[in-house]
């Protein structure tokens, strides 16, 4: 029996937004400490990693390691009759069929109910060790969507150069080049709008823009982003939520002109 | 509907392969004016092979009653009688059926809807295909065909070969035709389509007929002593029973013009280096290694055309570039020939969706090191690409349309 009541709906409905356009069908992985998922796109270049642990619950109870096969399709479909301040609680059996998702409005006494059809899906679980990685950026979550919105316009991929001097995001297409540079900033008032810049040793990649602008749909979850980069592996971007859960993006770098 | 397949072999390389156990008398000179294409992303309008016994331009059997739309009977197209054994050729031929009958040069729109010719709309004998489906039929040569399946907003490309990584050999109809006041004669085929089977019905309703190689169905097919058409023809129409494999590829085949043999690499294995499963670690690695008699099947034969084909200086063949720009640019990249089973999708109620676990896995890096040692200036011709081959817009290196700052200094 799986039984966790969310606070806001809202949580939930971004969550699942900001991955649906990436991931068609995936698992939710339940187990005692919260609720995971991990999913790749169909092109197997970039990987979401969610994690909502138990604390984001209140009350979380879950007797029995369970995976939920959802169509994330149709879970929008059904989250979209939640409101955002709605108490959301899912529920499923042990071996279940539907996913069973109550709202409860917070101001009245108004309740809804709605079971999902659940599948079976056969879903590659990937192991994904601890990097240490050569460079960690921090900053707004807005200031990263305008970066990569920006340079869309101009080009499918984007390098970004972290050094000493800070990072630079630069892109080069066919009416031109584009440059975007940030450095270590500390805004006293509101620490959101920091950017923040760890290094070990200098980086630079190149990623695939359209999968980052599709990564900054999740700038709604999270003030700040953070962006994890080393040398030929993948480029973590990750939003932190309340409570030590997280909403993780792995990007694979380009490689240069095919060999 | 069959409307992109992967043909990147050169004509010599598919008679070679064929010759061991299929009659090949002729083939196209793989450096002759509209010389087939070599293509991981061969698309309708490209020059393509085509297998047919050797007959005249209106076809096997008896010339027809004021049917004589060729003026000339050619002596290289001896017309068939039963003394004379029955000779097969490779043929050059367009992509997009053109009736014999046309006058002009139809549109590209008009010759995308004969691409392909539904197998149900051969039974009777009325419509267009009447006089191919009796007198024209050919068998069209690939490695594999694509689908795109709809997965949400996205559609998924999947690609589907045989599980013995031998050619397919689709059932087809040809034609040729001669414009009014024009000399030249244009040779066209189209791919007759039917029901899907079992494996493939996730993907599309419709397939390709597969006839099995150096089958007796192929020669039935094939064979200009039958030029009316009859239960037997239309019975070798049925869904492909043997064994496939179809799995998702690379969504830069969708463009026509992207030409790469990363296209035919599944997307969930090693082979594809975008593949972002490559950084993290496998819960079990289930590596297969492909049947190493598979792996040779092809690359002995490239090996072969290799050798009967020597050297070939560089020379453009100039082909008429249709609507596209082609910019395959992979030399020496090796003939990957996947091994792997079906992708699962087991589901209870919602449409099913495969979702690739990584079974299908793969062999590539075979023909690496067979391959003759890349000669200085580019003297060779790669064997798996054709690039050189490709007039594009910006490129100016095209015969006759330099550059002029090439003659001016800057």
């Amino acid at each position: 029996m799986l039984e966790a009541r969310l606070e806001q709906a809202d949580l939930l409905k971004k969550v699942v937004d900001a991955i649906k356009d990436l991931v068609q069908d995936c698992n939710f992985d339940c187990n005692d400490s919260g609720i995971a998922l991990q999913a790749m796109d169909n092109s197997h270049v970039a990987l979401v990693s969610m994690m909502l642990k138990a604390e984001s619950f209140s009350p979380y109870r879950c007797d029995r390691n369970v995976a939920l096969g959802v169509n994330l399709t149709s879970l929008t479909k059904v989250l979209r009759a939640a409101q955002n301040e709605d108490i959301l609680t899912l529920k499923a059996e042990d071996v279940p069929d539907v996913l069973n998702l109550v709202f409860e409005s917070s101001k009245s006494d108004r309740l809804s109910e709605y079971d999902l059809k659940l599948m079976d899906i056969d879903q590659e679980h990937l192991g994904i060790p601890d990097t240490e990685y050569a460079a960690t950026i921090t900053m707004p979550s807005p200031e990263f969507r305008r970066i990569c919105v920006d340079l869309m316009a101009l080009s499918e991929s984007v390098s970004i150069e972290a050094s000493k001097d800070g990072v630079k995001f630069t892109c080069a297409g066919d009416i031109g080049q584009g440059a975007v540079t940030l450095r270590s900033h500390t805004d006293v008032d509101k620490p959101a709008n920091n950017v923040d810049i760890e290094l070990s040793e200098p980086v630079s990649l190149t990623f695939s823009l359209k999968y980052l602008v599709n990564f900054c749909k999740a700038a709604g979850l999270s003030d700040t982003v953070k962006l994890c980069l080393s040398n030929e592996v993948p480029l973590l971007v990750e939003y932190g939520l309340a409570t030590s859960s997280y909403l993780r993006f792995y990007l694979a770098p380009k490689i240069g002109d095919e060999e | 509907m069959c409307g992109r397949y992967s043909l990147a072999l050169r004509p010599a390389q598919v008679r070679a392969y064929l010759a061991r156990n299929m009659q090949v008398d002729e083939a196209p000179d793989d450096d002759a004016e509209n010389a087939p294409r070599q293509s991981y992303n061969f698309a309708p309008g490209y020059h393509g092979i085509v297998y047919r016994a050797i007959v005249p331009d209106n076809g096997a059997g008896p010339r027809q009653h004021g049917g004589g739309e060729q003026g000339t009977d050619k002596p290289e197209a001896p017309a068939s009688n039963d003394t004379q054994e029955t000779r097969y050729e490779l043929k050059s031929m367009t992509w997009g059926l053109i009736p014999f009958w046309t006058k002009r040069n139809p549109n590209y729109g008009s010759l995308m809807k004969t691409i392909n010719c539904r197998d149900d709309s051969l039974i009777e004998n009325r419509g267009m295909w009447t006089t191919m489906k009796q007198r024209k039929r050919c068998i069209v040569v690939a490695q594999g065909f694509y689908e795109w399946l709809k997965k949400g907003k996205e559609k998924v490309p999947h690609y589907t070969k045989r599980k013995d990584g031998q050619l397919m050999c689709f059932a087809g109809l040809w034609d040729c035709v001669q414009y009014e006041g024009s000399d030249e004669k244009h040779y066209t085929y189209a791919i007759i389509t039917t029901d899907s089977n079992k494996q493939l019905t996730f993907l599309h309703d419709r397939m390709p007929v597969i006839l099995d190689n150096s089958s007796e169905d192929i020669k039935t097919w094939l064979d200009p002593k039958r030029f009316t058409w009859s239960k037997e023809l239309q019975n070798l129409l049925k869904p492909y029973d043997g064994e496939l494999e179809c799995y998702p590829v690379s969504k830069d085949v969708g463009k026509v013009g992207n030409n790469s043999p990363t296209f035919i690499i599944p997307v969930a294995s090693s082979e594809n280096k975008s593949n972002i499963a490559n950084f993290f670690g496998k819960p079990a690695a289930k590596a297969k290694e492909s049947d190493p008699t598979n792996t040779e099947t092809l690359q002995d034969s490239s090996i072969k055309a290799e050798e009967t084909h020597k050297i070939k200086v560089e020379d453009d063949p100039k082909e008429d570039l249709k609507t596209v720009n082609q910019n395959g640019s992979e030399d020496n990249a090796p003939l990957p020939v996947p091994e792997g089973e079906l992708i699962k999708g087991i589901k209870r109620e919602l449409n099913d969706i495969p979702s690739s676990d990584g079974s299908p896995k793969k062999v590539a890096k075979t023909s690496q090191a067979s391959l003759p040692p890349p000669s200085a200036a580019r003297k060779t011709r790669s064997a798996i690409s054709n690039n050189t081959a490709t007039p594009s817009k910006t490129d100016g290196k095209g015969k006759g349309s330099q550059k002029i700052t090439n003659f001016f200094g800057k």
